[in-house]
């Protein structure tokens, strides 16, 4: 630039008129695109414009943007004729650090809330005059965002220990037992208290207007974030926390033995019945096993009731009569006659012999053995004292 | 003059040159023109994607850059510290994180936790993410840190640490996914997770016998359950062994009780199919009487023989050993 100038200046004769001419030429033009420029508003999507002509805010729809539809580009007269103020329409975080606070029962809590909040705007085609705007209130009373955040932090810090004031720490913690869950469907205790709180912020009790017809604010948000207990309290919590887990060990460990007993004794009752069925199923096999031998043997036996009863005699004569039997026998019995009387001339008796009575056999049976003092029927009629003299027992 | 001109026109050129941009490809750009939002014609907040774009310089028109598929992470709370690692600076830090992972359960009874969000800027809504709030992820802090705080207070110890920790992040995610909408916070949840749940330092042994405890009775429980079903293998062993054996005895006795019944069917068929049955069957009768006499009479120890009708003196049958 510099350079150029002094380029001009060797080229022209009449130096200090020309300079005049040129520095007037650039001020008009560097005036005429400040005013042209300063007569330009762009209304962000993240704020608000009021535009004041000399200090007055307009009522002709020119003098505050603070509508949905208000954004954009729009004209002013140029400065110092009108001037514009912006103020920020974006949600404000109030988080100020935790305090302690008594409850109802004089117990001290330590309590961290914060608040959520914006200059209100008007709702899209509204025609509210001016001087009703949430943000020309705003304005008006608090000027701006710092002094809004200190007025705000202050009412929080005098609402809220009334708040807790009115209620218990139970009130604000509650569980049924230890292993028991927040109901899903019922709204949170801090969240009820939350929101009491958030009306009382909005408008205390005794207020004739709420926050936004007094000064534009809208509160969107408040909530106790956190309940702590005071750091001295913790010890006392800690001791009391560790004798809860004492008592939760013990349960443990018992209802553990408990369930265990109780698997063990129904495992051994299955076992047990298990077992059971299968004895008495055993005994019936056992019983059907038995009841068909005796079906078989008696339909054989009955073919010929006495043939049998002779041949099981014998047998039983077999089994009882042992080497340390004494038997007294008669010379006169069958087997002796020989012995006293000689070969006698006739054949071997017979013909007493019943007919064999086959099928009704009411007798019989393997496991009965017959008396000891059967009689042999006709075979041996003179056997009377063929009763085993038995000493000394079965071996 | 000439120059002059053409310097204002070349400045003027680099001027409407500045308002080309460049989007990256992970990126969309959001345009605001003099301050308004451009939207497209359904209403909806038009997004250029990734390449070189041209709009009005700046101020004109200004450029904000997003990443609506990146997945953010917001952290409240501590992990559990490591006793043996860590130097002061360390420790005086994680004091201020441990207080903030401090809450109080329903029970009265302090755990820490800590929480990890997983979030996007919303698909829907990201002009609320970008113009609506000063600092939306800090209201999303907050909001979470009251959530849980609202749910741990509502629960117990136990609950919390650790039985029902599933169903509280559940519970955790949707209530911060209702309250990011509730607020037009222009975010989505993805997950809200509850990275560590630890009871404080001075209580740490307590809550460690209990897990032992628990540990333990799920060991014993476990146990039971084996020997009962190990006891039901052995009673069904047991009972087919029965049930087996029961079985055999049935068919022995059957089988005994048959083979006599043939025995004594074909001694009579025997007899019966001799020319004179009756004299047949006598003799079979007399015969057998006699062997087994015979038999008898060798074995026992002594025998007496008697006339008939004669008294007895029964001494003589007195056991010599006596």
């Amino acid at each position: 630039m510099n350079q150029q100038k002094q380029n001009d200046v060797s080229a022209s004769g009449g130096f200090g008129r020309w300079l005049l001419w040129r520095a007037l030429f650039l001020t008009l033009a560097v005036a005429t695109v400040g005013l042209l420029g300063s007569s330009i508003i762009f209304v962000d999507e993240a704020e608000f414009v009021i535009v004041e002509r000399f200090g007055n805010i307009h009522d002709d729809g020119r003098g505050v943007y603070d509508r949905p539809e208000d954004r954009g580009l729009h004209f002013k007269l140029p400065w110092p004729i009108e001037t514009v103020r912006r103020f920020d329409s974006r949600l404000q975080i109030l988080d100020p650090p935790a305090r302690e606070i008594h409850t109802r029962k004089k117990r001290n809590i330590v309590v961290d809330s914060y608040i959520c909040w914006r200059i209100a705007e008007s709702p899209a085609g509204s025609q509210t005059p001016a001087d009703d705007k949430p943000v020309v209130r705003f304005f008006r009373a608090l000027i701006n965002m710092e002094r809004a955040q200190n007025r705000l932090n202050t009412r929080m810090w005098s609402i809220l220990p009334a708040e807790i004031g009115k209620i218990t720490l139970r009130d604000l913690l509650n569980a049924a037992n230890s292993e028991s869950g927040p109901n899903p469907g019922e709204v949170g205790l801090l969240e009820r208290v939350s929101g009491e709180f958030r009306e009382r912020v909005i408008q205390q009790q005794g207020e004739q207007q709420t926050l936004q017809e007094r000064f534009g604010i809208e509160v969107v948000d408040v909530r106790i974030k956190r309940v702590a207990l005071p750091a001295g309290n913790r010890q006392a919590v800690y001791v009391r926390m560790r004798s809860d887990r004492k008592k939760e060990t013990n349960r443990e460990r018992s209802e553990g033995l408990a369930q265990k007993q109780v698997i063990e004794g129904h495992a051994q009752r299955q076992y047990e019945e298990i077992l059971a069925r299968a004895r008495a199923d055993a005994e019936r096999i056992r019983g059907d096993g038995e009841a068909r031998a005796l079906e078989t043997l008696n339909a054989a036996y009955a073919k010929d009731r006495e043939f049998y009863q002779v041949m099981r005699t014998l047998e039983s004569y077999r089994k009882i009569l042992n080497e340390r039997t004494t038997l007294v026998l008669s010379t006169s019995s069958n087997l002796m006659k020989l012995l006293t009387e000689g070969v006698p001339d006739g054949p071997v008796p017979d013909g007493t012999v019943p007919a064999p009575q086959p099928g009704k056999s009411p007798e019989g049976g393997n496991s009965n053995p017959p008396k000891p003092d059967a009689t042999l029927p006709s075979t041996s009629p003179t056997l009377p004292a063929l009763g085993p003299a038995k000493k000394d027992g079965m071996p | 003059m000439k120059r002059w001109l053409t310097i204002i026109i070349l400045l003027a050129g680099l001027y409407a040159a500045s308002g080309l941009y460049i989007v990256k490809g992970n990126e969309e750009a959001v345009v605001r023109r003099f301050g308004r939002l451009v939207t497209d014609d359904a209403g909806k907040v038009w997004l250029p994607g990734s390449g070189l774009h041209y709009d009005f310089p700046w101020p004109l028109a200004v450029i904000d850059r997003i990443n609506r598929k990146e997945v953010r992470t917001l952290t409240i709370g501590s992990a559990e510290l490591d006793e043996t690692s860590g130097n002061l600076g360390d420790f005086l830090r994680s004091a201020e994180l441990l207080e903030q992972s401090q809450f109080l359960t329903g029970d009265k009874n302090i755990l820490n936790l800590q929480i990890t969000l997983q979030y996007r800027i919303s698909d829907e809504n990201p002009h609320d993410f970008l113009y609506r709030s000063k600092s939306p992820t800090r209201h999303l802090q907050l909001l979470t840190e009251a959530a849980i705080s609202d749910l741990v207070a509502r629960s117990g110890v136990d609950f919390v640490h650790p039985l029902g920790l599933v169903e509280l992040r559940e519970l955790l995610t949707r209530r911060t996914r209702e309250l990011a909408a509730e607020y037009r916070l222009g975010i989505d949840i993805d997950e809200a997770a509850i990275s560590a749940v630890y009871p404080p330092p001075q209580v740490k042994q307590a809550f460690l016998e209990v897990s032992n405890a628990r540990a333990e009775r799920e060991q014993s429980i476990n146990y039971a359950l084996a020997l009962a079903e190990e006891l039901q293998a052995k009673a069904g062993a047991e009972a087919w062994q029965i049930r087996n054996e029961a079985d055999i005895e049935h068919r022995r006795t059957f089988e005994e009780a048959r083979g006599k019944a043939d025995r004594f069917g074909k001694l009579i068929a025997g007899i019966e199919s001799a020319d004179v049955p009756d004299v047949a069957r006598s003799l079979t009768m007399q015969r057998m009487y006699i062997e087994t006499m015979e038999d008898i009479l060798q074995s026992v120890k002594a025998k007496v023989y008697l006339d008939s009708g004669e008294t007895v003196d029964l001494t003589i049958m007195r056991d010599p050993r006596e």
